[in-house]
């Protein structure tokens, strides 16, 4: 074997490396041993030495020890790279081994992650790995925020200090192993920040949260450079050089005197000592524990209890070593059961099910085999739709993910928000364990940053006038889930001043959305605001009142085949509702003809099905044609005009009128016949011959010919059309 | 000197739509269409009718689960429709639009065969005389009996018609 065939084997061994796995730590010492090199001598001997602290080690700081062998087999890395530097670095060597944290917590960051001169491209080496490691930094970031959000809520709970700390040092060891220093130097020394909170030394202030958040964001934004730099294939990134300022700032805190605390430094939750263990085992007696533990006490440098108990031989190098592993496997409280799947895969496998369901129903339904009546075969074309319904249930179910984490991200939104605008709000999460379909989970963040800004914006008053109103001054946003009957229905509450109906008239008229004299009634002039270009903030924040908001949502929401409205209840506050369909691959449709032809409605559009009489049908002069609907009159809307093909009904009160809803509207649509209710998998068409003409996507319907599901908005924004235009014309 | 140098230039240019055609019937002219852009030749199917759409787009076909897009030829260059018969064939085709591919059928009256065309038999597009929008046309094939006219598929089917319906859409 090559010495860099050797390399790499270090190398891969480094990364697996975990406290505790002590046949990784043998595997990388036989490699070194193999390993000759005069470049490479020292750093060789400073591994060894690390590794066997290690395996002796009681697992005490065994984070800081991994990272120095990360850091000791990078140098090695290095000096075998360039055998030149070696030599070079031999004076500094002695500054750059690894410095122990713990013996000198005072000491500026440790100078093995070596200074980066700004803005020096860094080598974009192996794209895989590369590629692994932006999604698991993305990953990491995202916990830490939310556990930053928590940190906040319980400055004094060590545990989540840790689970901060944790995603950091991954982020900073990977980061190190793939040479992008820059990513490895703020990690390290935001990690470093956090060891200093975890030990009490410094203390969790506004200010010190901040400089977390701006450094996740500097290292998100690095992330982001990073793939990009990574999808373009360039051999090298260069990231931009706002980095020094939050590292400057660092460096400040770091540097600052800070409260002069106790050296309480109360440890974190940490497993059964190694001692417990053998004492659990029965390797040990309960006295002689204590005996060796007083005498530790005693003792300067305070050793390891393992080694202490070898050294009285109390118990054998084995036992102890088995301990070390046991203490190590209790540590992982989690076995994850989960695979990693591409999402790619995931959606063929998906499609792949609904054709399956698709052909099913073909086959058990075509006429030919429908006319069998041969026993063992309708058992077995039984057990066939059986196992595809199964198999459509199991394969829908894998795509679904809980909605809490995209609610959990809201938290650190309000959290800047509030802060920004000077106001208190409390964001309360319920149901976060609703499930919805992972690729709806991605379209569905933005437009609930949308609501939740406006909410904090808008809704919430400042705690001023909160008191004033004879409120608490603490607002409450609630942002909640719920399965309702097959679908999920997220709704966000606010408890703040609610709509300005006055204003939103005004606009309503100033942009003819609404232009009856007599007002509409509530419920529609609430859902106004999702009108294009409507805003009713009087003074633009950088936050939201661009007029462009509400509009983006509902569009937003539209394209997930789902819909969105409000309604508000003056100086209480305001609700928002959307319903939306648990999946997008998959609608609840209700199956209509018109003529010759079926069309599929989203049955969550529909409210309901009338049969209309000849009274109840009233022919406004320019205004169409309304029906009277539960005291309601309801524009009414011909299918068969609406794509312009022939029906066989001539008059509004033949075929079925079919009642839907969209923002708070409602309106009749005439079919012939109302087929039944049918779910089919959804197939994009290509979207130059659907833009606008009323048409959402495809579907296979049961004789295998495509349906088309259509777009209800449209239908919606047809009849307001032809409305206006007519009064246009009237004028 | 100039038109010599021309010429040259516009044989390379020529020289570049040598290869293999599927050609097929259109009101008793022949057209060919590159290989390499046919996916497969279908029979008719049903055809869901798409509202809202101008009448050379018959409407949407499931092929295999997928839902693609059908454009009767004969009406999109503005040719006299006629009724179909047995020979009447979807050509299933993948052409580039907006930085993606996308599968759409052609209907046409017949398919022919597969031929090969060399650069001897290639010819400039006619500047008139022709039917056709000569943005359409890659080249004219002068075989030993007939001409056949080989199509810009990709421009047939992107161009300004179908991008004008979803821009006049849009607005």
């Amino acid at each position: 074997m090559s010495i860099s065939e050797l390399m790499d084997k270090l190398s891969e061994e480094a990364v697996f490396l975990d406290p505790g796995n002590l046949a990784s730590c043998g595997k990388m010492l036989k490699i070194l041993d193999k390993m000759d090199h005069p470049a490479i001598e020292k750093e060789k001997g400073t591994l060894k030495g690390l590794i066997e602290t290690m395996i002796m080690q009681d697992l005490e700081g065994g984070d800081v020890t991994i990272e120095q062998i990360n850091t000791s087999v990078e140098t090695i890395q290095h000096y075998l790279r360039n055998p030149e530097l070696a030599e070079a670095a031999a004076a500094k060597e002695a500054a750059a081994a690894p410095a122990v944290e713990e013996a000198a917590p005072e000491a500026p960051a440790p100078a093995a992650v070596a200074q980066v001169a700004e803005n020096e491209p860094e080598p974009v080496d192996d794209a895989e790995l590369v590629a692994d490691f932006i999604s698991e930094a993305r990953e990491h970031l995202d916990s830490i925020e939310l556990n930053m959000v928590e940190w906040e809520r319980s400055p004094e709970d060590k545990e989540i200090i840790n689970s901060i700390f944790r995603p950091f040092h991954t982020i900073k060891g990977v980061a190190g192993f793939l040479s992008l220093k820059k990513i490895n130097h703020l990690s390290h020394q935001l990690e470093n920040v956090l060891d200093e909170a975890r030990e009490g030394k410094i203390l969790l202030t506004p200010e010190l949260s901040d400089l977390i958040f701006d450094g996740v964001d500097v290292l998100k934004a690095m992330t982001d450079t990073l793939e990009k730099a990574l999808n373009e294939g360039a051999p090298e990134v260069l990231f931009s050089a706002n980095v020094g300022k939050v590292e400057q700032k660092i460096d400040m805190v770091m540097n600052a005197s800070r409260p002069i605390v106790d050296d309480v430094s109360v440890p974190a939750e940490k497993p059964a000592p190694i001692g417990e263990i053998l004492v659990q085992e029965g390797k040990l007696q309960e006295k002689e524990l204590t005996d060796v533990l007083e005498k530790q006490k005693k003792t300067e440098e305070r050793k390891p209890v393992g080694e202490m108990l070898i050294k009285e031989k109390k118990v054998t190098p084995r036992d102890v070593r088995d301990a070390i592993r046991k203490q190590g496997e209790n540590t992982k409280i989690k076995i994850e059961k989960y695979i990693k799947v591409d999402t790619h895969k995931m959606d063929q496998l998906l499609n792949m099910v609904g054709e399956l369901v698709i052909a099913q129903s073909m086959v058990t339904h075509n006429p030919d085999v429908e006319g069998i009546t041969n026993q063992r075969f309708i058992r077995d074309i039984s057990q066939l739709t059986r196992v595809t319904t199964t198999l459509q249930e199991i394969s829908m179910s894998m795509r679904l993910v809980p909605i809490g984490q995209t609610f959990q991200k809201m938290n650190r939104i309000v959290r800047d928000l509030s802060r920004k605008a000077g106001k208190k709000i409390n964001l309360v999460l319920q149901g976060e364990t609703a499930e919805i379909d992972r690729n709806m989970v991605e379209e569905l963040y933005d437009p609930l940053v949308h609501m939740i800004r406006n909410s904090c914006d808008h809704g919430i008053q400042t705690p001023d006038k909160r008191k004033a109103n004879d409120k608490p001054q603490e607002g409450t946003i609630t942002l909640k889930a719920e399965h309702v009957g097959g679908k999920i229905e997220i709704s966000i509450t606010d408890d703040g001043e609610g709509l300005d109906r006055e204003r939103i008239m005004e606009i309503a008229r100033k942009k003819g959305v609404w232009t009856d004299e007599e007002p509409p009634d509530n419920k529609t002039l609430d859902n106004f605001i999702f009108a294009a270009g409507f805003s009713t903030a009087k003074k633009v924040t950088d936050v939201s009142g661009r007029g462009v908001g509400m509009d983006v949502v509902r569009k937003a929401i539209e394209k997930l085949h789902g819909n969105v409205e409000t309604i508000s209840n003056p100086g209480k506050g305001t609700v928002f509702t959307i319903k939306l369909p648990l999946t997008t691959a998959i609608i609840d449709g209700m199956l209509v003809k018109v003529g010759s032809e079926r069309y599929i409605l989203p049955t969550l559009s529909v409210r309901q099905l009338v049969h209309a009489k000849k009274k109840d049908i009233t022919s406004v002069v320019g205004r169409g044609e309304t029906v009277t609907v539960r005291n309601h009159l309801l524009p009414v809307v011909k299918l068969q005009e609406f794509i312009n093909i022939p029906g066989s009904c001539k008059n509004s009160w033949e075929g079925v009128l079919v009642v839907l809803e969209d923002v708070g509207q409602e309106i009749a649509l005439q079919v012939d016949e109302v087929i039944g209710k049918q779910e089919v998998v959804i197939k994009n068409v290509d979207e130059r011959f659907t833009v606008r003409n009323g048409v959402a996507g495809g579907a296979i319907l049961g004789d295998g010919r495509v349906g088309l599901i259509l777009d209800v908005r449209a239908i919606f924004d047809t009849r307001l059309n032809d409305e206006k235009s007519i009064i246009e014309g009237v004028k | 000197m100039e038109t010599k140098a021309s010429a040259s230039e516009s044989k390379a240019t020529l020289d570049q739509f040598q290869g293999k055609y599927l050609t097929f019937m259109l009101a008793e002219e022949e057209y060919g269409l590159e290989i390499m852009k046919v996916r497969e030749i279908i029979g008719l199917m049903d055809i869901t009718k798409l509202p809202r759409t101008p009448k050379f787009v018959k409407g949407v076909i499931n092929l295999r689960g997928k839902v693609i897009p059908v454009v009767d030829l004969r009406l999109k260059f503005g040719l006299p429709e006629t009724e179909y018969t047995d020979k009447t064939c979807i050509i299933v085709v993948e052409i580039a639009f907006q930085g993606g591919t996308h599968q759409m059928g052609i209907i046409v009256d017949e398919v022919s065969e597969v031929m090969n065309v060399t650069s001897d038999e290639l010819e400039p597009t006619p500047k008139f005389g022709v039917a056709l929008d000569t943005e359409f046309i890659l080249a004219m094939a002068k075989m030993k009996d007939s001409v056949r006219t080989l199509l810009d598929i990709n421009k047939v089917l992107s161009g300004d018609e179908i991008a004008a319906m979803s821009n006049a859409a849009k607005v």
